[in-house]
């Protein structure tokens, strides 16, 4: 039978990974982008809300570059059961819909909306992603 | 030339009977509707109703730091004060210790873990403080939250705002950031909680109606033809 302590401990192993994670995903923005006082090109949610998931927001349009999400894919791949909620958040552009990815280690599901996109973006495709909503 | 207004009106069925069937369906349809509309108009309020309770709990909780400072420095155990027989006695004697009571004044706000840092770490780990002041920022939290995130903008421009509005302290106190104080770390926590940005005031309202939601539904029984309980989502 289930107890608080183990429901803690439980807990602290989520919190523990997603920490791991999350400095594993950093790692891997830095070498394509940067986020500093002076300018960001991706923002990483830091704080673990009981769910397997760390939510990494891209503030320019090149951190959705297939190589920067397959870096992406591939530290997840060594979290089973976790994702990464990739948030599109484009300065300039924030009459665009809510739209994104999420990285898990089987699948991406992609729910960018190119036709906003500029022309150069337009044909970013993932190897086995799958269309999907916020939902999937 | 014969009008086309004949055949329109014989469209409209002249028995009365079938004239009152169609009046009635028309006034259920019409009920209904004043229903679905009361429904709409009830939700709305019950949803204006949380607003104010999200804000009055982000005031109380801002305002409540101010009370037990103010209460901690009237009553300072380790504050020195005048020894007994003296005409002032048991009074504080307002050394130099008491500016130093207020120190951790605001402790139970932070939290080891869990939830969401009302001064991210995205943000704070930008600036070169000090541990003690990280320490601050790192455990101010709302403490444990459930919820799914989606791929709305909102963490991002929580982030944003945050940061400006650090700049902002550093510059408004003439502080360079390794010179901040933990006390004064404290004290940009609470203007966070307290702040009017809509980017900020909006998403720490959503967290606070969000976990009073939670409450209501988990701890205090409803008729079920009442509230229904949402997903937890962003």
């Amino acid at each position: 039978m289930k107890n608080n302590a183990d429901d803690d401990e439980f807990y602290e192993q989520q919190v523990a990974i997603f920490d791991r994670l999350v400095e594993q995903i950093e790692a891997q923005l830095n070498k394509f982008g940067v986020d500093s006082l002076e300018h960001s090109d991706y923002s990483i949610y830091e704080d673990y809300w009981g769910y397997p998931q760390v939510k990494v927001s891209m503030l320019t349009l090149k951190m959705l570059r297939p190589p920067v999400i397959e870096q992406l894919q591939r530290v997840v791949k060594m979290y089973p059961g976790w994702e990464i909620v990739v948030a599109v958040v484009i300065d300039g552009h924030r009459d665009w819909p809510e739209m994104g990815l999420y990285v898990r280690s089987n699948e991406i599901i992609d729910g960018l909306q190119r036709q906003y996109f500029p022309e150069e973006f337009q044909d970013i495709r993932y190897p086995g992603a799958r269309p999907g909503g916020q939902n999937d | 030339m014969p009008s086309p207004l004949p055949r329109i009106l014989s469209a409209v069925p002249q028995a009365w009977h079938v004239r009152l069937e169609i009046a009635k369906a028309v006034q259920t349809l019409a009920a209904q509707d004043r229903n679905q509309s009361d429904r709409r108009t009830e939700l709305a309020a019950l949803r204006r109703d949380l607003d104010d309770v999200a804000q009055e709990f982000a005031n109380a909780l801002r305002d409540c730091a101010f009370s037990i400072r103010s209460e901690l420095r009237k009553y300072n155990a380790d504050e020195p004060r005048v020894p007994k027989g003296n005409p002032d006695g048991g009074q504080w004697t307002r050394g130099p210790q008491y500016a130093a009571s207020t120190a951790n004044d605001w402790s139970f706000i932070l939290r080891p873990h869990g939830g969401h840092h009302f001064v991210p770490r995205a943000v704070y780990k930008k600036f070169p403080f000090k541990s003690e002041t990280r320490r601050v920022f790192d455990q101010a939290r709302t403490g444990s939250l459930k919820a799914r995130h989606g791929w709305s903008p909102e963490h991002a421009d929580y982030n944003r705002a945050v940061e400006e509005a650090l700049k902002q302290f550093l510059d408004k106190n003439n502080i360079e950031p390794e010179d901040i104080t933990p006390d004064q770390a404290q004290e940009f926590v609470f203007e966070i909680i307290g702040s009017r940005d809509p980017r900020i005031r909006n998403y720490n309202l959503k967290l606070y109606r969000r976990e009073i939601v939670h409450y209501i539904l988990h701890h205090i029984p409803i008729n079920p033809d009442g509230l229904e309980g949402g997903a937890d989502e962003e």
